[in-house]
């Protein structure tokens, strides 16, 4: 997987080449925008991380460029920026995800990783009604939530909540990650209210079921599937 | 403008008060006029009065009763003053000439007495009483012109007064619509400035007046006030500014360190007790930086029709377990109300709001949302004590001075600057027992 990092700040920019380095990506880092524009357009990425104040060619201006020249690489775009009208912004010039400067690496790579996993292209794949890990079952259409042979009764919101657990299955998932999926508020909560969620709905999921699926990722956030951490 | 309210004006009491104290005062000025004209006409009066009868005792005592008769006979047939007023009565009271039916009640018969009576055609006379020999009486007088003078002069008076009342009240009223109108744009310039336009001035004429001068003294305390608060803002935004980028750093190589060395136990504690550490001083950071943006007007006002119901029940949804695993009720009574506005800042106001009650009313939630726009948090805590209650939108502001509650004091201030974003006030108040922290709508 090769990732393109355009960040402007040098000590970002190396933070983040090495803890992907680290995590096995390829990494193609560069500090200004016209740098960045050129190789996202000549070399192939499977991801562009994206800084949104740029020298010389700003964040957005290469996005849209890419945009407009049909290359549809994910991009995440960082900003400093952090508010609702900045980040439709962002989302608006054809961002996949936008991440508030500062962040916890974690919070990075486990967008960065959702991401890379995403489903190309209109794919049907997202359009899928069943959605199956393990033992567990989940009927969008008919929103029927199953454990075995057992019927789980859920709130709207354990409902998406478990969706978006599902769809990211085996894969690391933020707190903030599932807050913006499931509530689409542009909010920072101080207590812990998405655990609370977590917590009901483990009740419900996990109760006598010989193994567990919702794990707890401590310091990151949750992940659902077989396998513990 | 209500009733009541028009009374307290005072421009209302000085466009009343001053035509009043005119009309007043002209009268007190033209009564001593008034009785030296009427001693003057009575005086004239008197004196032709005297001339006539002088003339007529002449005639009686040259040519006897016969001369007198005939002398009154002419003088009414000639007419040439038709207010004359002539009697005379012979010792049994029968007319032997003159214009009166008979003796006038209420005149005495003393001679050369002074008398006034009321003819039969309701006129005013003033006659001078003679006795003549034989006892006779005699009556010589003039119908009084005082009554008609006293008319019309009242007439002219009151005309005069009304048109003194009528010219002072209009131009009473004028000149107080006029400083009526100007006070008010001062009042509006002041409300605005006390609602956070800190950068408004209060309006000046060009006449340069008093008024003017006193508003210009207040611009210059406005201006100074703005340069205080701009630099106490400042500070706290430029310290949040500037302390992100270290603590940023900061953070950066705890991660690493964490990351990287896979270490256990005490060390991994402590550098992700550190890590949250550093999380929760960004997040006030960046609260603070939104706060100083939204107290800056650095927010367009969003035009987008929310429905503010969804939102508060959205937060109620995300809220409610929260409640439920602390043992308590989240109940929310809601209506349908749409309005303009960003839902984004109005969903982070009632997160504010309701983590407040949660962390510090330890209890029952109710959120009520009229169709007004009008909201209400409760709580059924231990309220605050009521000198605090003014206080609790303020940054940095501790109702409990132990400090024990988490936080620093800026979630309220946050909510309250979302709420004047919005043209609303966020307001608390002790419900007994509880606290209620109260969006109203302006208007």
């Amino acid at each position: 997987m090769r990732v393109l990092v355009v960040e402007d700040d040098r000590h970002t920019r190396e933070f983040i080449q090495r803890a992907l380095l680290e995590s096995g990506y390829t990494v193609d880092a560069v500090g200004n925008g016209r740098d960045g524009l050129f190789l996202a357009t000549t070399e192939p990425h499977d991801l562009i991380v994206l800084d949104r104040m740029l020298p010389q060619v700003d964040g957005l201006t290469i996005l849209r460029t890419l945009r407009a020249s049909k290359i549809t690489t994910p991009v995440l775009v960082l900003s400093a920026l952090g508010d609702v009208d900045d980040r439709v912004d962002g989302l608006r010039a054809g961002g996949d995800d936008y991440l508030v400067k500062p962040f916890a690496l974690t919070e990075l790579l486990a967008r960065i990783e959702a991401l890379l996993r995403r489903p190309r292209g209109g794919e049907l794949s997202t359009e899928t009604t069943q959605l199956r890990v393990a033992d567990l079952e989940l009927d969008r259409l008919k929103r029927v939530v199953r454990r075995g042979d057992r019927r789980i009764e859920l709130q709207p919101k354990e409902f998406q909540l478990l969706e978006y657990l599902m769809r990211h299955s085996d894969q690391v998932v933020t707190r903030t990650m599932l807050l913006e999926a499931v509530w689409d508020y542009h909010f920072d909560p101080k207590t812990n209210v998405i655990d609370v969620h977590i917590s009901n709905l483990r009740q419900k999921v996990d109760k006598d079921a010989r193994r567990a699926l919702i794990h707890t990722v401590r310091g990151v956030g949750y992940r659902l599937g077989l396998e513990a951490d | 403008m209500s009733r009541p309210q028009y009374r307290r004006s005072a421009f209302f009491r000085f466009a009343v008060a001053l035509p009043l104290l005119l009309a007043a005062l002209s009268g007190l000025l033209l009564w001593p006029i008034y009785r030296e004209a009427v001693d003057h006409i009575r005086a004239q009066v008197h004196a032709a009065i005297e001339r006539d009868s002088w003339d007529l005792e002449v005639e009686f005592h040259e040519n006897g009763i016969d001369g007198l008769i005939s002398a009154i006979e002419q003088r009414q047939a000639r007419q040439l003053d038709p207010s004359t007023v002539y009697l005379l009565i012979d010792a049994s009271g029968i007319v032997l000439a003159g214009s009166l039916a008979r003796w006038p009640a209420g005149v005495a018969r003393q001679d050369r007495a002074w008398a006034e009576f009321r003819t039969d055609q309701g006129e005013q006379a003033e006659v001078q009483v003679f006795q003549l020999f034989g006892q006779r009486w005699m009556l010589v007088g003039r119908r009084s012109p005082l009554a008609s003078f006293d008319r019309s002069l009242a007439l002219q008076l009151a005309w005069t007064v009304a048109g003194m009342f009528a010219l002072s009240a209009l131009a009473a009223a004028w000149f107080s619509a006029r400083l009526r109108r100007r006070l008010r744009g001062l009042a509006q310039d002041a409300e605005a400035i006390r609602a956070g336009d800190l950068g408004r001035r209060l309006w000046l004429s060009p006449s340069q007046d008093e008024i003017d001068d006193l508003a210009e003294r207040f611009n210059r305390t406005f201006a100074d006030l703005e340069r205080l608060v701009d630099g106490a803002r400042q500070v706290s935004s430029h310290l949040a500014h500037d302390l992100r980028r270290p603590l940023q750093a900061a953070r950066q190589h705890l991660e690493e360190l964490a990351h990287r060395s896979n270490l256990d136990g005490p060390a991994r504690h402590a550098i992700e007790a550190s890590l949250a550490e550093i999380d929760q001083l960004l997040g006030t950071f960046a609260a603070l930086l939104r706060l100083a943006r939204l107290q800056a007007g650095g927010f367009e006002r969003s035009s987008e029709w929310i429905d503010l119901d969804r939102v508060v029940a959205d937060a109620v949804e995300l809220y409610t377990p929260v409640a439920q695993a602390a043992g308590h009720q989240l109940r929310a009574a809601l209506v349908p109300c749409r309005l303009q506005g960003d839902r984004h800042l109005w969903f982070q106001l009632l997160q504010n709001l309701i983590e407040n009650a949660l962390n510090h009313g330890h209890s029952d939630i109710d959120i009520e949302l009229q169709a007004s726009g009008e909201l209400s948090v409760r709580d059924h805590g231990p309220g605050v004590p009521p000198e605090s209650l003014p206080h609790l939108g303020e940054r940095f502001y501790r109702a409990d001075p132990a400090r024990s509650a988490p936080g620093i004091g800026i979630g309220l201030a946050l909510a309250q600057a979302i709420a004047e974003h919005h043209g609303a006030s966020l307001s608390f108040e002790n419900a007994q027992p509880g606290l209620r922290a109260r969006v109203s709508p302006h208007e």
